[in-house]
């Protein structure tokens, strides 16, 4: 399993899916960092404005509203850091399993004395050590810069990092478990078609709870149980902003905040369902015939 | 010492829903043989060797690979095998290849260096070992498929097509590691379409068709086959007439030259005798030996017109 682990680690360096993906994140990082910047400078400017003008924002007042402000380009990073990375989980691994079977790589790999199981739980640990990194990295480069510009605290980032290697995780469980059944091009559909349904089954639940529709919140709770990803995304949210004394916080965040808030037994649903379609990938795996 | 056999199978099938993979094979191989599977395109020689493998499991029947049921991978361990369609991670160089091919195999991490310079040079691709698979001639990434399969010292090769991207040369190259496996007792089961590298390097072959084996046996057997005679002799008018059924029968008579089917190999000389005290002057009398082009096109086209 491990020479599988590592072949798939050292593919991922090598055809520079991950050298082109944090070559991207730099951009995107730059990008967002330069924003960032011009927020703060416009929240300063704002702040001098105000006392200058003495206006009618009490400082409490006034710290509620930079405060809301930050977090909210703060939420904007993670939640699109938490898109990219989803998205090189899908692509990543899209044709893990079927790809190499319709070009006969597999065929000399499985006469060797490997089990189909070690096969697949290696292709796993590879693309998962792969994207841990990258997460990491990422969610780091975010904070990072919203620390260094804003001075955002940096409490519970631990926990937050976390569950942000868990979002790709359960990607990519899904998507490998697709590639044992299915072409890479259905796959890719497919994988794709699943986690665009647990996102925007999110943003239903998010705006079902600021407009205090019930059936919304419902059907986003039940697509977060069919795709657990944007669920969380929502816990990180939740850890990141800090518990809701600002009654600001819950629409200015809108679809990106976290007013419905996920229970914590999502992180425990998203580790089985990770597992069960690790399960299925092995099982599917291991019952197909390699023309 | 008794001679094993390394792979034995029963009833071996594979059904696709309605469709024949393969139906019922039963065949043997010997450890030290080398043994040619042949037969036309879709009669069914991948899908047997898949099932041999491991890629496809089989609808029925059983089947023993080096003395272990199939499904044992640990057995593996003693199987080399070149895939039809070869295709490895061409991002790799060459030694790495091997290199993961040699762990795969679980080939002793210490003995991987020497095992891995000992294939290169086998397969003539040393200089060309540190560049990527990616640069490879589609020849060169034969060779570099036959060591892969090579690399753990296999009991058993099984070769799908192991030609079929190599030139003259390299032809024959194959042909000489097949043997020198031969000599070292090691068994090689060689699916190929190349009739002639067969007749050089099998002992055994088996003909498959729609499915089913056939025509089987040692290659000697299956070339004896029928005893055709080519007599070219003067003075023997009347010879080959009514009377000669007891010998056999003619099949083509030109001028003074005749070939005959005899009832069996202890007629040639009878044959000869016959001629000679009858009369006639014999200047030429040939066995014609089949060569495996013609049995297999015997046995291929038979029920097909």
């Amino acid at each position: 399993m491990l020479t599988i682990a590592s072949l798939t680690f050292k593919e991922a360096l090598r055809k520079k899916i991950l050298i082109a993906a944090l070559v991207l994140t730099l951009l995107f990082l730059a990008v967002y960092g330069i924003g960032l910047h011009f927020i703060a400078q416009e929240i300063s400017s704002h702040e001098a404005e105000f006392r200058a003008s003495g206006g009618n924002f009490s400082q409490v007042e006034g710290n509620m509203i930079q405060d809301t402000t930050k977090k909210a380009f703060l939420l904007l990073g993670i939640y699109f850091a938490s898109s990219i990375v989803s998205l090189l989980a899908i692509f990543s691994a899209v044709g893990s399993v079927s790809s190499e079977v319709e070009n006969g790589m597999l065929h000399a790999l499985l006469a060797k004395p490997i089990r189909r199981r070690d096969v697949i739980l290696g292709k796993f640990t590879g693309y998962a050590l792969m994207l841990a990194l990258y997460a990491t990295l990422l969610f780091v480069s975010i904070l990072g810069l919203n620390h260094f510009i804003f001075g955002s605290s940096l409490s519970g980032t631990l926990p937050a990092v976390g569950l942000f290697i868990l979002e790709p995780l359960v990607l990519l469980a899904v998507t490998i478990a697709g590639s044992t059944k299915f072409s890479t091009l259905a796959n890719g559909i497919i994988a794709f078609m699943v986690y665009t349904i647990g996102v925007i089954g999110g943003m239903a639940e998010q705006v079902g709870a600021m407009a205090q529709i019930k059936m919304l919140v419902t059907s986003g709770i039940v697509t977060s149980l069919f795709m657990p990803v944007d669920a969380l995304y929502r816990m990180i949210a939740i850890i990141i902003t800090g518990p809701s004394t600002n009654p600001l916080s819950n629409f200015t965040f809108g679809p990106f905040g976290a007013v419905s808030q996920p229970s914590n037994a999502m992180i425990v649903y998203a580790f089985f369902y990770m597992a069960a379609f690790v399960l299925i990938a092995v099982r599917a795996f291991s019952k197909r015939d390699i023309g | 010492m008794a001679i094993n056999a390394v792979i034995e199978t029963k009833d071996l099938t594979k059904l696709y829903g309605e469709k024949v993979g393969c139906e019922k094979i039963c065949l043997t191989v010997d450890e030290g043989q080398i043994f040619g599977f042949l037969g036309p395109n879709g009669a069914g020689k991948s899908t047997f060797v898949k099932m041999l493998i491991g890629l496809i499991k089989p609808t029925s029947g059983s089947a023993r690979l080096l003395g272990s049921p199939l499904g044992d991978v640990f057995i593996r361990r003693r199987i080399g095998f070149l895939p039809e369609n070869f295709r490895y991670q061409d991002w790799l160089t060459g030694r790495e290849l091997l290199r993961y091919h040699a762990a795969l195999a679980l080939v002793p991490r210490d003995r991987h260096k020497a095992r891995i310079d000992e294939m290169l040079r086998l397969v003539k691709i040393k200089g060309a070992a540190d560049s990527k698979i990616r640069t490879y001639s589609k020849g060169m990434q034969q060779r570099i498929g036959i060591a892969a399969a090579l690399v753990s010292d296999p009991d058993l090769l099984f070769l799908d097509e192991p030609t079929s991207a190599l030139d003259p040369i390299g032809r024959m190259e194959v042909r000489e590691i097949i043997s020198s496996l031969k000599e070292r007792g090691k068994a090689v089961f060689l699916n190929s379409h190349l009739l002639s590298e067969i007749e050089m390097v099998c002992d055994k072959v088996a003909i498959i068709k729609n499915g089913r084996i056939v025509e089987s046996g040692t290659l000697d057997n299956l070339l004896k086959g029928k005893v055709e005679v080519e007599i070219t002799a003067g003075n023997i008018n009347g010879f080959f007439g009514s009377d000669f059924v007891r010998f056999g029968r003619v099949l083509m008579s030109k001028g003074d030259t005749v070939l005959v089917e005899l009832k069996n190999e202890e007629m040639i000389p009878e044959l000869a005798s016959q001629i000679v005290a009858g009369g006639g002057k014999l200047y030429n009398l040939s066995r014609k030996k089949r060569t495996l082009e013609e049995l297999f096109m015997g046995v291929v086209r038979d029920g097909d017109a």
